[in-house]
């Protein structure tokens, strides 16, 4: 784009145009608002008609335009405010508290009948005060502060700013340049939904863990009592049983293992309304809900890994602890959905990313097709995957006709019946309702596991 | 308009009227108006108010005889102050300032109207509190916030102004000869002409604009 602060070089054969700068130009400090040249035209206008036409009355209309004009400009700012936007960037939670200050500073003695502040923020942001547009005076060499405070309604990364700033001297007769201070972005984590899963994995799959596995190892959990044999410790002997049979017996224990859990978020499509902590919409539901399982088999010491069902495949490899609950907060934030009509990633398939015997939580609202043909799929190829629904009970089409709310019907028993197929091929298919709400089927596939099938590889 | 059968078996006549570009742009700028009042915050609202205030008092104060008897003329003048109290930064404002002046001198020349120091004074008031009102609410954002200092120093500062006014216009009244009275006194054109040299060295001193 042509402008007149950054022209473009001429065409050949077109002749050169100069011109100077515009008056929002940041070559200078201070310009004359419209203000200021009304100012001086009046007063011209009246003061040269009334001496012309020997009419006081005129000279007395025009006079205070001159005495104004004079008194703004004898007081004449020559440097511009300064400005700084300092936002607490620790991070805060959905339903926390946000704040920052925009401290600006008049360095010159000249005082500012105005400084106008331009703060913009995040719709999720919701603004208690600071946020929008102020505008207060500042005297000469000296400074003040717009408090910024709010509350984060949703997760995500949010930005506060650009902040513009732009100050006003003489009553608005002479305006600065404006200073634009860059935003600053304010990291929300998601609330991890409360949950809780009481029965087993269906394949532990590491060397070390909180799972009990089928074989023997060192750990409490008591398999049998078996007679001695070398290179048992001395500890595991169970001197009671011992002593009854004249024979040394020792405790068995089954050993302990941790699982991997993959959690597969399904960022094809957004539906439902997002108004905080309140309402969730399909992405709400599955952020919160993947930060709450991953939260639940972190502690308990498994490997979690999360994988985006979408056209990016972004992809956290699977680790264990705390740092990990934090890595995948911080992964969390950067879900967003992908414009409707990309092609999701078939790399999901690859034992890379998806280890055999790791437990595929696919957290889905169940609104595409291939989504509902991958967990088939992955169903086929012998994995122990369970679909969570995401898709909110508020999640209406807008009624924009008469038909609507009888294709909206359709359109329910049509998803019912992908629900029943998924089932028959082997996909329990849970509505994501927080605590406990997956005990029951993650049972049925626990139970599956154990159980010999033929599948395809 | 448009009818669609329902399933009941009635018609119902939606309001699915295909309207012109035109009106579909007025209607548009109607509704961005609506949404702008409706945005407008305490402050900006005050300000832009008394732009409003002052127009109109100071063109029904400078109106001359036949004028104040026509009711199109308050008419014109309500709407002439509106646009300018709407569009504080455009050009309106200077209009109805020019058309203030242009009114009352149009009364003292043609209708030999006498209003005497007080009428003088009272519009030499009204018009620079239009123009001080309508350069604060330019510089003001419609949804801002205002501080009440940004008032308090513009009504002192202005106040001031007003002060030395009527101190120089009294004693200019005193001590010049009344207008129209055919004394040839040199003094008010000397006094015009030095206040119009005063305006035009501060119109150079502020287009020598100092660079960074």
């Amino acid at each position: 784009m042509r402008t007149q602060d950054n022209p473009q070089p001429p065409q050949p054969g077109e002749q050169p145009v100069l011109h100077g700068p515009s008056e929002d130009s940041a070559v200078y400090d201070w310009v004359p608002t419209r203000a200021l040249r009304r100012a001086v035209g009046m007063a011209l206008v009246l003061l040269i008609i009334g001496v012309t036409i020997g009419r006081l009355d005129l000279v007395v209309l025009g006079l205070p335009f001159v005495l104004g004009a004079g008194w703004g400009l004898a007081r004449r700012p020559h440097r511009v405010p300064t400005a700084e936007l300092t936002v607490d960037t620790t991070i805060s939670a959905e339903g926390g508290t946000v704040l920052g200050r925009v401290s600006i500073d008049n360095p010159d003695p000249a005082p500012l009948s105005g400084v106008a502040v331009r703060t913009p923020a995040s719709r999720w942001l919701r603004m208690r005060t600071g946020a929008g547009e102020y505008m207060a005076s500042l005297p000469g060499r000296s400074g003040t502060d717009v408090l910024i405070e709010g509350r984060a309604m949703r997760w995500g990364r949010h930005r506060i700013g650009p902040v513009e700033v732009r100050g006003y001297a003489a009553d608005g007769l002479l305006r600065s340049r404006a200073i634009r201070l860059p935003a600053t972005t304010v990291k929300v984590h998601p609330v991890a939904q409360p949950f809780e899963a009481a029965d087993a994995m269906p394949k532990a799959a590491g060397i070390a863990g909180t799972h009990r596995s089928r074989r023997p190892g060192e750990s409490g959990e008591l398999a049998g009592v078996r007679p001695y044999q070398p290179g048992d410790r001395l500890r595991r002997v169970d001197w009671r049983v011992s002593l009854r049979n004249r024979e040394l017996y020792v405790n068995a224990t089954l050993s302990e293992r941790d699982a991997e859990v993959v959690l597969v978020l399904d960022v094809l499509h957004e539906a439902g309304r997002s108004a905080g902590p309140a309402s969730a919409s399909v992405l709400d539901t599955t952020v919160r809900a993947a930060a709450g399982i991953g939260e639940h088999y972190l502690h308990r010491g498994d490997r979690v890994s999360v994988l985006e069902f979408g056209p990016s495949a972004r992809y956290l490899r699977a680790s264990s602890g705390h740092r990990q609950f934090l890595t995948m907060l911080e992964w969390l934030l950067d879900v967003r959905v992908w414009p409707s009509g990309v092609a999701p990633t078939s790399r999901l398939l690859s034992p890379r990313l998806l280890p055999p015997n790791a437990l595929i939580l696919f957290l889905t609202p169940l609104l595409d097709e291939r989504s509902a043909t991958m967990l088939a799929q992955l169903a086929r190829t012998g994995r122990f995957v369970l679909a969570v629904d995401t898709l909110p009970d508020n999640a209406r089409p807008v009624q924009t006709s008469e038909w609507t709310d009888l294709a909206y019907r359709l359109w329910r028993l049509d998803r019912e019946n992908t629900v029943g197929r998924l089932r028959e091929v082997g996909v329990p298919v849970v509505a994501w309702a927080g605590a406990g709400s997956l005990d029951e089927v993650l049972r049925d596939v626990t139970r599956m596991a154990a159980a010999p099938r033929a599948v395809l590889r | 308009m448009t009818t669609e059968r329902r399933p009941d078996g009635g018609t119902s006549r939606l309001a699915t009227l295909r309207l012109s570009p035109t009106v579909s742009r007025a209607e548009q700028a109607v509704q961005r108006g609506a949404d702008r009042v409706r945005s407008l915050a305490p402050g900006p609202a005050l300000v832009r108010g008394s732009v409003l205030v002052f127009g109109v008092l100071a063109l029904i104060l400078a109106m001359t005889g036949p004028m104040r008897a026509n009711g199109w003329s308050y008419l014109v003048t309500v709407a002439l102050a509106l646009v300018a109290a709407v569009r504080p930064d455009g050009p309106w404002v200077t209009a109805t300032e020019l058309i203030v002046a242009g009114v009352w001198l149009l009364g003292g020349l043609v209708y030999h109207e006498q209003r005497g120091m007080l009428g003088t004074l009272l519009l030499a008031a009204l018009l620079y509190l239009h123009h001080g009102t309508a350069a604060l609410a330019a510089t003001l954002p419609v949804r801002g916030q205002l501080a009440p200092s940004v008032l308090l120093g513009w009504l002192a500062r202005t106040g001031g102004v007003l002060l030395v006014t009527v101190v120089f216009a009294l004693a200019a009244s005193v001590l010049l000869p009344p207008s129209g009275t055919g004394h040839n006194s040199i003094l008010l054109p000397v006094i015009g002409l030095l206040a119009a040299l005063g305006a035009a060295v501060g119109v150079a001193y502020l287009l020598h604009r100092r660079r960074r």
